[in-house]
């Protein structure tokens, strides 16, 4: 049920963005969602992940994407975040950073991805709090 | 919107599409779904030693084919092998896999929708062996057909299919003077 | 959704088997004095790509022991270490240990952690003897010496670099700057590559500058998460060869553009000073824009962990206090005559050692002219080129009675067709053809290894490597083939002095040949050894009851003894010069291809086993026979010619067993009609036609009615449908549609003689016992 729901919301954001008024959007939901990433998150998870992603991908809502207990992660894992995070962006909604993956940001320096995923640097995050 | 969905599973538990032929004065049938194809008569190659039943083997688009003769399987008469004696190809599953069967059978009728509930076990017969291939009894416009477990039926046959060649005369030994 | 990663195993498995058998020859090429360069390099490579393989795939056990053997080899690659032969030995072993480790993680079975623990061992032990003995660098050099064991987190994954950059430091550094595109294409993350590896190897050789090009990326929605889409634009500075970067990129080799450009090169001058070696490793790090990330992060792909048991920690003090001192002035000559080196001197050596391997990467990206196809795949069009054959040869025998104005037209057509039908079908046999040398590659390890432990000298020779076979022949000629090669060394070439008291020089050689002969593939096993003592297997044949005490057999006959089975197993253990073991097993395995073995043998100067194999095993050419109804195909390779028989040389003993003379030998016939239960049109001997047939080691008459033609006939399955026929190996279509049978004669040999024992008091199964009955008439010589 859940995900029949998803994919009606995705049609729905696609209308509002090819018409490029955010208005046309008809959900609006406040409740910010949390997603976990796993620990792992190689090409063998790339999938789980991707469908985990799904669900938020619409939340109007700001999304924190929680990368504490990233532990292995690879370009294919990375290769779905980054969609993701991209796509949000250009919907123009937020996500957030909770924790810190030492392997996700060394894999996202490495693969030049750093800045598409604007992860915080302990020094941003500061700021970005304050704000 | 659901209900969509299932309604088809529902359809196939409870009824199925059999063909049915005729052998004799009896009305056999054969789940559709193992039907490969249907076609006509034509010379077999003999396999040496096989079961009396086993009329041999045909090329069927490549494969080799074996040809079982239901009427001798059953212990019916022979009948003449003409144009118009049919072959039912078969799939057969067994331990070994897949196999294809072909299965002489005097003409074949039609293909009928069997409603899973009015399937009649078949009656004990004494000899559980002599029915253990029936599959069960269904009346179809008030004609009995009996529905055939294919896998059996062949599954019965198989052992017997190793050619054993140690019958015959012919000898090596006593060649030396 | 997860996907199986398994899928993509299969092609990290395949490749690495390939691998390493090239590992494996290019280790038994390696000249122990002056060991080429590029040799070197190719048994570094495997190493390293089996290393970055099983670490993308979290085989932690494969990567961390292949790492070891990489920081091995890279000693041998950077000369900071000689190329002994107890180094190679060692490499050899650790060959063998990964291929067990494959093998293990491939088919889930549990392995022996003892042995790799050990062979890991003696590779970090090896490595830490020469750090510990060279001179000043002991002190430097702990995290180096042995990472798996020592190395404290954070730098497992980089520490045999440091080791490569202080090995080196006396060749003057070229600051390069490579300009790369790399384009993975879709499928690159389904090979097992994974772009962050490659990445993070580029930033251990040098200077990496990385720019993503994500405009290939979809929507989140129609994102395939297995597929890449993201391409790099990369930026690498520092003293880093083309070779350097196409190796790491090299498992990625058709499954990406790649462009490498140089934009600039500066030559600077090479720290020269041995105490720059300890701050180098440092340097290295520092430049890296983001060394400091990976090596923080602790569970890195290729951080490599800890051994799998307890292997004891190796610190390079404890081994210097260990080690021989005459370890010391081993290492010594090298170190001044490296230091003695000019910075100018020393860039013309490095100019040339990249030319070198630039060729060999070339030869390697010209390998990418052929693709992977599972054999599936031309099993399934050659089923399909076999139905088009039959179905050609059905419209031509339609073709040949057609009348009328078109008919010749037509005619013309379907000759065309079947010429082309016949290209299609050799050119798709082609595709399963395979060399010789496939099989023939494991032999030096093996020649090596069993003269080793043997204490013989053994020359290998090996011609016709290039000789092509089906495949499936292929794969079940080679342990026919190390049978006998085994058996040669081991029963046929004699001990050093036994040879030179003979008059022959030491070192004995076993020949290995291959080479086309008609339609068929001949392999010769020969060698020059004491070859076969035909008294002795005459004498044992008699005492065993294979023989008769009075038969005199043919040096032909004796050879065949040693086919038998009773006859070999038994001989085993004993000091019969002739080769025992299993050759029962070796006849089987080839007649089971449809082939046939002979010996040839000279007491004293050697043997020579030839086994005559069909090309493929799809295709026979066969002798159509007919038997009253029915169309049988006898196999050419198996008959010695067809004849009629004269009623004379017609005998029949006791009354049944019907027997004709045939050069000089008496001959079994075995009537095919009665054997099949067929209707036969010949009863009369010398009516019909006998053909001579060769089974088992045995001659037979079959007794047919008539010979209709040879041709060549697709073999079909029989058991596919039905099951198996004794005396039928398969079966084939007619032209005009209708099955045949294929005669398996040794089979029909088989059934026959088995009726034959179960007949009594016929007069040789009343000597023999039972079981010797079944195997014996060798030539039933009268």
């Amino acid at each position: 049920m859940n995900k029949r729901k998803q994919g009606a919301a995705t049609r729905t954001t696609r209308r509002g963005r090819a018409a490029k008024t955010p208005g046309a959007e008809t959900e609006h939901k406040s409740a910010s969602g949390t997603f976990a990433v796993a620990a792992e998150c190689t090409v063998a998870d790339a999938g789980t992940l991707k469908s985990g992603l799904a669900k938020l991908l619409d939340d109007t809502g700001v999304v924190t994407l929680d990368i504490g207990s990233v532990q292995r992660i690879d370009t294919a894992g990375l290769q779905v975040i980054a969609t993701f995070v991209r796509e949000r962006e250009s919907l123009g909604r937020q996500v957030e950073w909770r924790g810190a993956a030492p392997s996700l940001a060394a894999a996202a320096k490495l693969l030049g991805l750093s800045s598409l995923l604007k992860l915080p640097t302990p020094a941003a995050r500061a700021v970005e709090t304050a704000s | 919107m659901s209900t969509n969905a299932v309604k088809p599973e529902q359809a196939g538990a409870g009824s199925h599409q059999v063909l049915t032929f005729v052998l004799g004065n009896e009305t056999y049938g054969v789940d559709i779904l193992r039907v490969q194809e249907i076609r006509g008569w034509s010379a077999v190659t003999k396999i040496p030693h096989a079961p009396s039943h086993v009329l041999g083997v045909l090329n069927l688009r490549g494969s080799i084919v074996p040809i079982v003769d239901l009427r001798m399987r059953f212990a019916l008469d022979r009948a003449e092998y003409t144009a118009i004696t049919v072959i039912i190809v078969v799939s057969v599953l067994s331990a070994a896999g897949r196999r294809d069967f072909g299965v002489v059978v005097d003409g074949v009728s039609d293909v009928v929708d069997v409603n899973t509930a009015e399937v009649k076990p078949a009656p004990e017969l004494g000899s559980r062996a002599a029915t253990d291939y029936i599959r069960g009894l269904v009346s179809v416009s008030d004609r009995m057909v009996v529905l055939l477990d294919i896998d059996r039926l062949i599954a019965t046959d198989m052992a017997s299919f190793s050619g054993n060649l140690n019958q015959g005369e012919t000898s090596l030994a006593g060649a030396a003077a | 959704m997860t996907i199986d990663l398994t899928q993509f195993h299969d092609a990290f498995f395949e490749e690495s088997f390939e691998a390493l058998d090239s590992m494996e020859a290019a280790l038994l090429k390696l000249d122990i004095g002056a060991p080429e360069p590029e040799l070197i390099n190719t048994i570094f490579r495997v190493a390293h790509s089996i290393k970055g393989g099983s670490a993308t795939f979290g085989f932690s056990d494969i990567a961390s022991f292949t790492h070891s053997c990489e920081t091995l080899l890279d000693e041998l690659r950077s000369g900071g270490m000689q190329v002994s032969l107890d180094i190679s030995d060692l490499l050899l072993k650790t060959v063998d240990v990964m291929r067990a480790m494959l093998r293990s993680t491939q088919s889930k079975q549990p392995l022996d952690m003892q042995r790799v623990s050990d062979i890991q061992f003696d590779v970090e032990l090896m490595i830490a003897q020469k750090n510990a003995a060279g001179p000043g660098n002991a002190p430097a050099k702990p995290a180096a010496v042995a990472p798996v064991a020592v190395a404290p987190p954070p730098a497992p994954a980089r520490a045999p670099e440091p080791v490569s950059v202080a090995a080196t430091p006396m060749v003057a550094a070229v600051a390069k700057h490579w300009e790369i595109s790399f384009r993975p294409y879709r499928e690159l993350f389904a090979r097992g590559n994974d772009p962050l590896r490659m990445m993070r190897e580029l930033a251990e050789l040098g200077e990496l500058k990385v720019e993503v090009d994500t405009s290939a990326l979809p929507a989140f929605a129609a994102l395939d998460a297995q597929s890449c889409y993201l391409a790099w634009k990369l930026e690498l500075a520092g003293d880093v060869t083309e070779d350097a970067i196409k190796q790491v990129f090299e498992w990625a080799e058709g499954d990406c553009d790649l462009d490498l450009r140089l934009v600039g090169a500066e030559t600077t001058a090479a720290p020269v000073v041995a105490a720059a070696t300890a701050s180098a490793p440092a340097e290295v790090a520092a430049s890296n824009i983001v060394a400091d990330a990976i090596l923080s992060g602790n569970t890195s792909p290729l951080g490599i962990p800890s051994p799998p048991l307890g292997v004891p920690s190796l610190t390079a003090q404890s081994l210097a206090a260990r080690s021989p001192a005459a370890e010391v002035p081993k290492h010594e000559p090298s170190a001044p005559a490296a230091a003695a080196a000019a910075p100018t001197a020393a860039a013309p050596t490095l100019t040339a050692v990249p030319s070198a391997k630039q060729d060999a990467s070339i030869g390697a990206v010209g390998d990418s002219g052929s693709i992977r196809v599972s054999v599936e795949k031309i099993d399934e069009l050659m089923n399909t080129v076999g139905e088009l054959v039959i179905t050609q040869a059905m419209l031509s025998q339609l073709g040949a009675v057609l009348e009328g104005t078109n008919a010749e037209k037509l005619r013309a057509g379907l000759a065309q067709l079947e010429r082309n039908t016949r290209e299609l079908q050799e050119s798709v046999m082609r595709v399963r053809m395979l060399p010789i040398s496939f099989v023939f590659s494991r032999f030096p390890r093996m020649v090596r290894d069993i003269a080793q432990r043997l204490g013989k000298q053994i020359d290998l020779k090996l011609t016709g490597e290039q000789t092509e076979l089906d495949k499936t022949v292929l794969e079940k000629i080679g342990d026919p083939l190390v049978h006998l090669v085994r058996n040669s060394i081991d029963h046929g070439i004699e001990m050093p002095d036994v040879r030179i008291a003979a008059g022959k020089g030491a070192a004995g050689t076993v020949h290995l040949d291959a080479c086309h002969r008609g339609g068929n593939i001949a392999v010769e096993v020969s060698d020059d050894g004491g070859g076969l003592d035909k008294d002795r297997i005459l004498a044992k044949a008699k005492q065993r009851g294979l023989v008769g005490q009075n038969d005199v057999l043919t040096d032909e006959q004796i050879h065949d003894l040693i086919f038998l089975p009773g006859f070999s197993t038994a001989e085993k253990t004993t000091d019969l010069s002739g080769r025992g073991v299993g050759m029962d097993v070796v006849r089987r395995n080839v007649k089971e291809l449809g082939g046939k073995i002979e010996l040839r043998s000279e007491r004293g100067k050697g043997s020579r086993f030839i086994i005559t194999l069909p090309l493929t095993l799809a295709i026979v050419d066969g002798q159509s026979v007919a038997v009253g109804s029915e169309t049988y195909i006898i196999p050419l390779i198996s008959i010695v010619e067809s004849m009629r028989l004269k009623e004379t040389s017609i005998s029949r003993l006791s009354g049944h067993n019907e027997v004709f003379s045939f050069r000089g030998d008496y001959l079994p016939i075995i009537r095919l009609h009665e054997l099949f239960g067929v209707e036969p049109r010949a009863r009369a001997l010398h009516e019909g036609l006998v053909v001579i047939a060769e089974g088992d080691g045995r001659r037979v008459g079959l007794f047919v009615d008539d010979l209709l033609g040879q041709q060549q006939v697709v073999i079909k399955s029989l058991e596919a449908n039905y099951g198996h026929v004794e005396g039928v190996s398969g079966a084939t279509i007619l032209g005009d549609g209708s099955v045949a049978l294929i005669l398996d004669v040794a089979g029909i040999i088989h059934a026959a003689s088995m009726r034959a024992t179960e007949r009594p008091a016929t007069e040789r199964s009343a000597k023999e016992p039972p079981a010797g009955a079944r195997e014996a008439p060798v030539g039933a010589a009268a």
